[in-house]
């Protein structure tokens, strides 16, 4: 129990930023959802604890339990993640002096319009988390995964030239 | 395209920055504690519900089969209708709570998401068509009752016995119905989930 304790102590010291950004990234940088699904990734790191049998890194496995509570969220009555799309996304154009709120607004709104699942795997990609990790994490070949990511690459294209 | 991903990936790397470390840091003993009753809670919802029908079939057992025993045939069959309506049900209880349990958020999203899948579909059927049957042949082995409890009641009461019958039955039925909606909205993107990942694959 004590090693448990110490053990989901480092845990947490070490993984909550990268939890928050994948999170974060989900919750379309809401960032009241973004505590909840934190806080909900964490419980259930606890809860799955005796159960790290160290066959991936801890890396992978809490990556795995991230990915998943913020899929499964939708099971419960929390609010619908919802991001306003009336405004165009910009990206790689030339503004004057756009504020750190306007360029977070824009990123959001770009990956925004991904699907759940492709909005995880791309903020993984933007972590640089490896191809050969985010495969373990999900559970498909690394040649698929390149698959889908070109695919939700040219996705991202055509969302920031169509608007 | 490598260009519009560069800029979106600059853009991450400026925006990521930027309100992570301000989100509240929850203390590990408070997340502990909150993994503890979470577990207890999941756990608990089953095990009220198995005791609750257990408890509903030993009564109607005891009274109706041997301390108040039915004497016709008619009867008798009504009351071991009734307690293996309800033991079926504890049955799949079981079986639900053992589903659930097979739902490991630490396996890879592909299995977690087929385990999940399974799982609701499982809960459809049973919240769903199996349960409505279980309420239904639950009332039918209650109306058999009625002829030999006539005996020994009054008209009155027995119609009142009706009434509050269906009364209760009706806000069974209307509680199910609203878990089942909720379970469907979930079931219904888990799915939609599943076909992305299908279809980009």
């Amino acid at each position: 129990m004590i090693n448990n304790l110490q053990q989901f102590e480092t845990i947490y010291n070490n993984y909550r930023s990268m939890v928050s950004s994948l999170c974060r990234g989900f919750a379309k940088g809401d960032m009241d959802l973004t505590q909840d699904l934190v806080q909900d990734v964490f419980v259930n790191v606890w809860s799955a604890l005796d159960n790290f049998r160290g066959e991936s890194s801890h890396k992978t496995w809490i990556y795995r339990i991230t990915v998943n509570t913020c899929l499964l969220q939708i099971r419960k009555d929390k609010k619908t993640i919802k991001v306003a799309l009336d405004e165009s996304v910009q990206l790689g154009t030339e503004h004057p002096s756009p504020t750190a709120a306007e360029r977070e607004k824009t990123l959001y709104k770009a990956i925004g319009q991904l699907d759940d699942i492709d909005r995880l795997v791309i903020i993984m990609v933007l972590e640089e988390v490896s191809y050969v990790d985010i495969a373990k994490v999900i559970g498909i070949t690394e040649n698929n995964l390149r698959v889908k990511i070109h695919r939700i690459k040219s996705r991202i294209k055509t969302i920031i030239n169509h608007e | 395209m490598s260009d519009s991903f560069d800029d979106l990936s600059s853009l991450w790397k400026e925006v990521k920055n930027t309100g992570v470390s301000g989100t509240r840091r929850e203390s590990v003993e408070d997340l502990i504690s909150l993994g503890k009753t979470k577990q207890k809670s999941t756990l608990m919802a089953h095990i009220i519900s198995i005791i609750v029908m257990s408890l509903t079939a030993i009564t109607i057992a005891y009274f109706l089969g041997h301390k108040f025993p039915y004497h016709t045939n008619l009867g008798k069959f009504a009351v071991n209708l009734m307690v293996g309506v309800l033991a079926l049900r504890i049955v799949i209880e079981l079986i639900s709570l053992f589903w659930s349990r097979q739902i490991r958020l630490h396996d890879t999203t592909v299995v977690s998401l087929k385990k999940s899948l399974g799982f609701l579909k499982f809960r459809k059927l049973v919240n769903g068509p199996i349960t409505y049957t279980a309420i239904l042949v639950y009332i039918i082995g209650f109306n058999l009752l009625l002829p030999e409890l006539s005996i020994y009641l009054s008209a009155k009461a027995i119609i009142l016995l009706d009434i509050s019958a269906f009364i209760i039955v009706g806000i069974i039925t209307y509680v199910i119905a609203k878990g089942i909606k909720r379970e469907m909205v979930a079931l219904d993107k888990l799915i939609d989930i599943q076909k992305t990942m299908g279809e980009n694959l």
